[in-house]
């Protein structure tokens, strides 16, 4: 049994369907990426599995169960939890309490959040700033705090939606080398990137989607070499020779 | 249930409906352009009503008359608490811009309370005392009078906002604010406009409505209430909701208060605004936002 | 009930200090002081939903109305002590604020909207609350008095009321002390600072706010039975339209909504001001108080909007960053 199941997902608004029977699997300890051009699906996609949009057909399924229907602080509670493309943080609050506010769903009491969340800061490379106001906080500081609030739910998997978004290249080395150690200590990631670099080294697999549909699946170099692939990102400079 | 007591009270609701929808036309213009919900829009046609009465009962003009002072009187006082007190608080969370309007009906409300007393006013002239009969139905002159200027003045803001520049200007700034500055559209100019304009509205409603409705401080909350529940039924920003809300409800709390023990009409207003919010929030008329 | 030791032995030392007052005042002072902690108590109740869930209520008259119309009848009709009445009105009106908390929540309605449709639940009530006659319909209900005794809530000195409403605001601000620090708390503020966000975090949004409306009414109403029983008199217009209401939340608003101490800042400072101004105004005319209210409310609203406290806030915070790098 995969720890992620996406059998046949779809989704219509209206007139449009924004994703057609997609389907694929996460293994527990892998770290898939999600790629597309803009508009294919992959935030949809998202949406569907952690509860946010009612699938119009298809299931998905976590460590077995039907996640469809559920809500989103309900698919958490089972150990799926995802970030935000855009960050959304709990601006008036400390960076600390951003992340208690996730911890409290493994501890009922607030010292031992405020014990989690803290470890949990220190993690992230956050713990210097674990007093300030998040809407006081830059970017960088924002994502490591979007990736600390959905850590301290201890999830069995994270997806990580755009992570490296809007950020330089060391930046963004410092969040792969981030993901990697978390997925070595036995996380499990789906990732929606843009960022090539990131899903090419990360991955050990991905699934390509384009109009909804699933166009390609398979290793890196396997979905690099692939002709639909090159067709649909045809005129984005995105493959780093 | 008679019928002559069905159609006195169906004619009476749409006379009293043209002048809610004129009341509410300048809320929602507020509503549409500015996105604040102005609590003290009552208090504004009540300081109208108090002007106006003074002019007629005081110093014998015909209410009618008392457009010329009335609209200009409006619009600089809407305009004047816009500068002061809403213009710096635009980018504000709207719930401080609503304690803010709240806070300024108090202020309204009670100064006139200080000044005037909790006096009820009527005005007498000639337009409400001699009842004009149409068929079963008895109205006032006042009534129809009122009826038939508001709907002239709706028209007449309608075709200002259609057609002149500076009503283009102001539902550009309505319809996005980023992109009518984009286009070199002053746009806190067109802000104060419109705030200035759906205050004047008032000052023509209170010159049509003296002649058969009393002034008191605690007038404008009635009035400002139910123009909240038009604007919220028509469509937030739509005119012409404002317009067909303003009939609905005036039907409403005629046939309501005819037929409804006590004063359980009003109940049945705010029943409807209740549903209309849960159920069709974006009002009859308006675009699906969600 | 583990929560910081400071905050609370400041509230019983406060308190225990306030206590003391009626020993060295007039009957004037402690009216005022009765209507102080009466208020501070309704503005701490509105605040945990107002305030810690964000969710704006402009009707909270509703429940005071509940409260004081509910204790009043059963005592009336059926001579029940109003310190077992209360129980049921906060009972009824628990049940409301779940009722309504549950439509809105249900439906999306927040913000502008939430505060609207409160408006026009409260309004209602003044004219459904009109036309019942068992209740005394427009003319409202009076209070019988039956002589000094604490046992219906009734006292022969201002002072037995002045307790009762001390103690009323001190378990309001020890319970928003307790909320503030518990996970329930974390998760109002969560749900309104950000209710996605929260969603993805595991809290269960609609349970906290339902619950910070159901607590928040329940507390309104016990504080509508102190309220009917110091009056002694109740009409529709009193408690349950939109001056009541807005009365209740002006307080939290002023004093710094969302904190917990707000509320009842708000009201030890607003509270005399607007009494002493009808005292010397009187005759003037009724509405002084009101006056200075939206008078505030305007100032406040535009040059410390985020009430008091929250203008004193980044003194504490230099405060406490200290604090943390010892």
């Amino acid at each position: 049994m995969s720890l992620l199941e996406v059998e046949n997902l779809t989704k219509h608004f209206g007139g449009l369907t924004a994703v057609r029977e997609l389907s694929f699997r996460v293994e527990e300890g892998m770290i898939m990426g999600l790629i597309g051009p803009n508009g294919a699906g992959k935030t949809t996609t998202f949406n569907m599995i952690s509860g946010f949009i009612l699938p119009s057909e298809g299931t998905v399924r976590f460590e077995g169960k039907v996640l469809n229907g559920m809500k989103p602080h309900e698919i958490c509670a089972l150990g799926l939890t995802r970030t935000f493309q855009i960050v959304q943080p709990f601006p008036e609050i400390t960076a600390l309490e951003n992340v208690m506010i996730g911890a409290f769903v493994r501890y009922s009491n607030t010292t031992d959040a405020k014990r989690k969340a803290m470890e949990t800061l220190e993690r992230v490379g956050l713990a210097h700033r674990a007093d300030s106001l998040a809407k006081d906080l830059p970017l960088l500081a924002l994502k490591r705090l979007e990736i600390a609030k959905a850590l301290a739910t201890e999830p069995k998997m994270l997806l990580l939606d755009e992570v490296a978004a809007g950020l330089n290249s060391v930046e963004v080395e410092e969040v792969l080398d981030l993901v990697k150690e978390l997925n070595d200590d036995g996380i499990t990631f789906l990732l929606v990137e843009h960022v090539m670099k990131v899903v090419m080294s990360l991955s050990d697999r991905i699934v390509v989607l384009n109009f909804g549909e699933k166009i390609a699946e398979g290793t890196p170099q396997e979905v690099s070499r692939d002709p639909q692939v090159l067709k649909a990102y045809l005129g984005e400079e995105v493959f780093v020779a | 249930m008679t019928t002559g007591l069905f159609l006195q009270a169906l004619v009476s609701g749409i006379l009293v409906g043209g002048v809610f929808a004129l009341i509410s036309i300048g809320l929602t213009l507020i509503w549409g352009v500015l996105k604040i919900i102005n609590f003290a829009h009552g208090e504004f046609l009540m300081i109208g009503m108090y002007v106006v009465y003074f002019l007629v009962a005081k110093l014998g003009w015909d209410p009618y008359l008392t457009l010329i002072v009335s609209v200009p009187a409006l619009f600089l006082v809407g305009a004047g608490i816009f500068e002061l007190t809403i213009r710096p608080i635009l980018d504000h969370p709207a719930m401080n811009q609503i304690m803010l309007t709240v806070g300024l009906s108090l202020v309204l409300q009670n100064l006139a309370l200080m000044f005037f007393k909790a006096d009820v006013l009527f005005a007498q002239t000639k337009y409400n005392a001699v009842p004009i009969s149409l068929g079963p139905v008895v109205v006032t002159a006042g009534q129809l009078i009122a009826f038939v200027g508001s709907i002239l003045a709706a028209l007449l803001l309608y075709w200002l906002l259609q057609t002149t520049d500076v009503g283009r200007a102001i539902r550009a700034a309505a319809q996005n604010r980023d992109a009518a500055i984009l286009m070199g559209i002053d746009v806190s100019w067109t802000y104060l406009l419109a705030f200035g304009i759906g205050s004047a509205c008032l000052g023509v409603a209170a010159s049509l409505m003296i002649p058969f409705y009393y002034v008191s401080p605690t007038v404008g909350t009635f009035f400002g209430l139910i123009a909240f529940v038009i604007v919220v039924l028509g469509g937030m920003g739509n005119f012409l909701g404002a317009l067909v809300g303003g009939l609905i409800i005036g039907l409403t709390e005629s046939l309501g208060a005819a037929f409804l023990p006590g004063s359980l009409s009003r109940v049945l207003t705010f029943l409807i605004f209740v549903l209309i919010l849960l159920y069709r929030p974006e009002g009859l008329f308006g675009r699906r936002q969600r | 009930m583990r929560f910081a030791r400071k905050p609370v032995v400041m509230a019983v030392i406060l308190f225990g200090l306030l206590l003391l007052v009626p020993a060295f005042s007039g009957q004037y002072l402690i009216h005022i002081g009765v209507m102080v902690f009466l208020y501070a108590y309704l503005a701490t109740a509105w605040n945990i939903l107002g305030g810690y869930a964000g969710q704006h209520s402009l009707g909270h008259g509703l429940f005071l109305g509940i409260g004081a119309y509910t204790s009043t009848y059963l005592f009336v009709r059926l001579g029940l002590t109003p310190w077992l009445g209360m129980w049921v009105g906060g009972a009824i009106a628990a049940a409301a604020g779940w009722f309504i908390g549950y439509l809105c929540f249900r439906y999306g309605i927040k913000g502008p909207y939430f505060a609207l449709v409160t408006i026009a639940l409260a309004e209602a009530a003044v004219y459904v609350a009109a036309n019942i006659q068992a209740i005394g319909g427009a003319g409202g209900l009076e209070v019988p008095w039956k002589g000094n005794d604490p046992l219906i809530m009734e006292f022969g000195s201002k002072a037995g009321y002045y307790y009762v409403a001390l103690i009323f605001a001190f378990l309001g601000v020890v319970l928003a002390l307790w909320i503030a620090k518990s996970r329930f708390g974390y998760y109002l503020v969560s749900v309104r600072e950000n209710e996605d966000a929260a969603e993805a975090l595991g809290v269960d949004t609609m349970k906290a706010k339902l619950q910070a409306a159901t607590l928040s009414a329940f507390m309104t109403a016990l504080g509508g039975t102190l309220y009917a029983q110091y009056f002694t008199y109740m009409n529709p217009h009193s408690v349950f339209g939109e001056g009541p209401s807005v009365q209740i939340l002006l307080f939290a608003i002023i004093g710094g909504i969302g904190t917990v101490w707000g509320p009842f800042v708000g009201a030890v400072i607003l509270v005399p001001i607007a009494e002493l101004t009808r005292a010397y105004l009187t005759g003037s005319f009724a509405g002084a108080d009101l006056l200075i209210y939206g008078l505030i409310l305007v100032l406040v609203m535009l040059f410390m909007p985020r009430g008091i406290l929250g203008a004193l806030e980044p003194i504490w915070k230099r405060q406490r960053s200290e604090e943390v790098a010892k």
